[in-house]
């Protein structure tokens, strides 16, 4: 009988596709074993006596391990505790796939976060954008972040945006997936970045997981990964079924000068979805790329690269901030190269350089302060949404915003559970007053003073009346249309 | 031209170095010739003591360790401009200054260098002020002396960076340690700076590529007064060891991994809470830079919930050699050698669960957290 180590993963159900990175050190640090692995999957190793490291890691590089002796004529069982990487089931999709700060001090309920909402973008076939609906699931409110997974509507563009009364408007373009993933959280030092972390994702793990490796900069593991299995190619063979994973395959082999595998896709995937920009970013690129290496072809920029270029300015901003940087970097190269003589170029570089000078180059999908989609601005609006268009608070909601909707009356008790129960009633003036006289103008407020947190607030009190949690309340919220 | 290292037997398969740091501002308040219309167009950009520290640190660092890198240091030109309040930054390195003019030969000296072989290492690093709105803008000493067109002293940096891939040398590392935001004059107008170099369309991108920038868009790069900056720190840092990663002849740094650990050892550098200057990078290729010994590893250990940190008995042992240690009370920062330890949380009156965390610890840092809720 050999000896070795039999590795399974433990993680939750819903991350079972997501490729982990599985390695087994020596006691010298020495890797003796490296591949990529399903979360899902259970894989027995021989190795000789002695002590190992085993690490799995997500393409976030976020990762568990244990270490694990190996015995003579033993099978050792190592369990690595992945599920350890999230603090919540639900987040550990973003924990696994994005390179995420560690959570900060602060959490939904605090008064920066107070009123603060979400809407959702669809781009119109004539081009246009316009506020939809939110999908009618609940997305799940934790202090510490909301989570939020529906099916896009259809195969559109869309866009996300998140504000508040003190919170400037950010948008995120979001891939349209059979299933979006989103997580709202605070920032760890709010007031030096946007207050807001937006997390996005679709599920096409094999395209997430590529991205997240190229932005950490680990090109080697995308390699390795698409090596084994091929990723790239796949993804953009089936760009008729997943066109914005076709794009991140075209990224990927972009990055990596591998222009042969671009074939006639990224051509296809450029004239078959004219509502994303990213196909025609990334045709551009591979026509400048194949001039460069035809040596007879030497001189300016292709005239084929500066159509698709600006048919992507044309068509908006790109789906993935590696599209925006080399739509920026190619119209860039037309410019300097026209002496700014070309004012076609002039002008497309103007409408990207807006996003540019407004985008988060650090997110993995086009994210960018503004009022709307064609809006970018270094200096947002913050407040409200403005007129009637639907949208979701996250978390807090003013309580003279729950008293216009009907959610709660002026009179109302709301106690928090335990023997020495806390009342508090919603007074005429849209705030929350204790006994002793004190007065809140949100829950949030409210818990903080009571129980010296702002954590649990939705779900540490209840209507009376109803003897309902005020936070499925607030799920309940009816939505402006 | 001030080479402060030229080994003429090293130019070809050899790394050439380029280091600017610019604090003293000749045009802006604060100046030997301060400009009025200049601070009208462009909002008040101070004199910095930073960054000639920075620049001279960098410059220190790289020859400390030339024979260590993968292409060892052939060259390193130093342009330095110091700020009126620290007029002596050198550390004894004599450097010229970084006006425009200056900055323009040393880049054509050090491109030529470069471009002797594919097999040469290009390192180009630029501390000072900087702006961004289509592209990064960094400000030599004499940015406003031509009050009309003060941008005639500043250069475009992604417009270079872009023109540059087209130098011989395969791996290309650009450290631009400048802020990337705009003055409310600036959203006016697009800057008019040019690049260093004109874009040449048939060349494609190097094989390796390494650019960072010490801070996101729309953020400002920090460094503490007469100090070398936060993210000069840090890359020194991951240079000597921070980043490095096991080859398989020893510990290297590549560049890859300076590029995926950047931001966690910027944190290491300034740990205070606020302060979230993100690194950025860009990233093609991957090669080692140079090979270290005896990297260490920042281990942090502390407890969840926090409560237990203050009561907590903590242990950290070897499995694989003689290393034991142990304290009262978390977190608890240590700086061991790489390798594996096993950490135990107990506590003895039992308010928490006693906790044992098995550890892989490699560079640059581990923290794990002991779970011992009750």
């Amino acid at each position: 009988m050999s000896e070795g180590i039999r590795v399974a993963l433990e993680h939750h159900g819903d991350t079972d596709p997501i490729p982990v990175k599985l390695e087994i050190f020596d006691q010298h640090l020495v890797r003796v074993h490296e591949s990529w692995l399903t979360a899902s999957a259970s894989e027995g190793f021989v190795l000789k006596p002695g002590v190992y490291g085993v690490k799995a890691s997500g393409p976030s590089g976020a990762s568990a391990q244990r270490i694990v002796k190996v015995e003579p004529n033993e099978m050792t069982d190592c369990s690595v505790p992945l599920h350890e990487v999230s603090p919540h089931e639900s987040h550990e999709w973003a924990y696994l796939t994005k390179r995420m700060d560690a959570p900060g001090e602060h959490l939904l309920g605090d008064s920066l976060y107070e009123g603060a909402w979400m809407k959702l973008w669809e781009r119109t076939g004539s081009g246009r954008w316009r506020v939809i609906a939110p999908p009618s699931d609940p997305p799940e409110r934790m202090e510490d972040g909301l989570s939020y997974d529906f099916q896009a509507p259809g195969y559109s563009g869309y866009a996300l945006q998140v504000g508040g009364p003190k919170i400037p408007w950010k948008l995120a373009m979001l891939p349209p997936s059979q299933r979006l993933m989103l997580l709202l959280r605070p920032s760890a030092a709010p007031k030096r970045v946007h207050p807001l972390d937006v997390v996005v994702s679709g599920d096409n793990w094999s395209a997430e997981s590529l991205l997240a490796l190229m932005q950490r900069g680990e090109l080697r593991k995308a390699s390795e990964l698409d090596r084994e299995s091929q990723f790239a190619e796949m993804l953009l063979y089936a760009k008729y079924s997943d066109p914005v994973a076709a794009a991140v395959g075209g990224y990927f082999l972009l990055k990596t000068n591998d222009l042969a595998r671009l074939h006639d896709w990224a051509r296809n995937l450029a004239d078959g979805f004219d509502w994303m920009s990213d196909g025609a970013v990334i045709h551009a690129w591979q026509i400048l790329g194949e001039a460069r290496s035809d040596t007879a072809a030497r001189g300016g920029p292709p005239a084929a690269a500066r159509a698709r270029l600006l048919e992507a300015a044309g068509r908006g901003v790109p789906i993935y901030t590696e599209g925006l940087r080399l739509l920026r970097d190619g119209l860039l190269l037309l410019d300097r190269a026209a002496q700014g003589g070309d004012h076609q170029v002039a002008e497309a570089m103007a409408s990207v350089g807006a996003y540019a000078e407004a985008a988060d180059w650090s997110a993995s999908v086009t994210t960018f302060t503004g009022n709307s989609p064609t809006q970018p601005s270094a200096k947002p609006r913050r407040g409200k949404p403005r007129g009637k268009a639907p949208f979701l608070y996250v978390y807090d909601v003013p309580i003279p915003e729950a008293i216009r909707k009907g959610v709660l009356e002026v009179g109302d008790e709301l106690v928090s559970g335990g023997l020495e129960s806390t009342r508090a009633r919603v007074a005429e003036d849209g705030h929350l007053t204790l006994d002793d006289g004190r007065s809140f103008k949100s829950l949030g407020a409210l818990q903080s003073a009571v129980k010296g947190t702002t954590s649990g607030a939705w779900f540490d009190w209840k209507q009376e009346k109803t003897g309902a949690y005020v936070g499925s309340l607030l799920s309940d919220l009816p939505r402006d249309e | 031209m001030a080479l402060i290292l030229d080994d003429p037997n090293r130019t070809v398969g050899a790394a050439h170095a380029l280091v600017i740091g610019v604090g003293g501002y000749r045009h802006m308040p604060g100046g030997a010739d301060p400009k009025d219309p200049v601070l009208q167009q462009v909002g008040l950009l101070p004199q910095l003591t930073s960054p000639p520290r920075s620049a001279v640190g960098f410059a220190r660092f790289l020859l400390e360790t030339k024979d260590d890198w993968h292409r060892p240091l052939g060259s390193i030109d130093l342009l330095v401009s110091p700020a009126p309040e620290d007029p002596d930054p050198f550390d004894g390195l004599t450097a010229d200054p970084a006006t425009i003019g200056s900055i323009r030969t040393a880049y054509a000296g050090w491109r030529a260098r470069c471009d002797r072989s594919e097999d040469n290492q290009a390192i180009f690093y630029f501390c000072g002020h900087g702006v961004a709105k289509r592209e990064q803008y960094l400000m030599a000493e004499d940015f406003g002396g031509d009050a009309f067109n003060p941008w005639l002293g500043a250069f475009a940096f992604d417009s270079t960076r872009l023109a540059f891939h087209a130098c011989a040398a395969k791996t290309q590392c650009f450290f631009i340690d400048a802020c990337r935001n705009v003055t409310t004059p600036m959203l006016l107008n697009e800057p008019t700076a040019i690049p260093l170099e004109v874009l040449n369309f048939s060349e494609g991108e190097c094989d390796h590529n390494l650019t960072m920038r010490g801070t996101a868009h729309n953020e400002r790069a920090l460094g503490p007064k007469k100090k070398v900056s936060y993210f000069t720190q840090a890359l020194i840092r991951a240079l000597r060891g921070a980043a490095a990663t096991q080859g398989d002849g020893g510990w290297v740094v590549e560049t890859g991994q300076v590029s995926a650990h950047i931001t966690t050892i910027l944190r290491m550098v300034k740990e205070s809470e606020g302060f979230t200057q993100r690194a950025s990078s860009e990233v093609t290729g991957g090669v080692p830079l140079l090979r270290v010994s005896n990297p260490k590893v920042e281990l942090v250990l502390s407890c969840d919930p926090s409560d237990a940190d203050g009561i907590a008995e903590l242990e950290c042992t070897s499995p694989t050699r003689p290393f034991a240690e142990s304290r009262h009370g978390a977190p608890w920062k240590l700086a061991v050698e790489p390798g594996f330890y096993i950490a135990k949380a107990r506590f003895p009156n039992h308010e928490f669960r006693d906790v044992t965390e098995e550890i892989i610890a490699v560079p640059p840092a581990k923290k794990p957290v002991l779970r011992c809720q009750p």
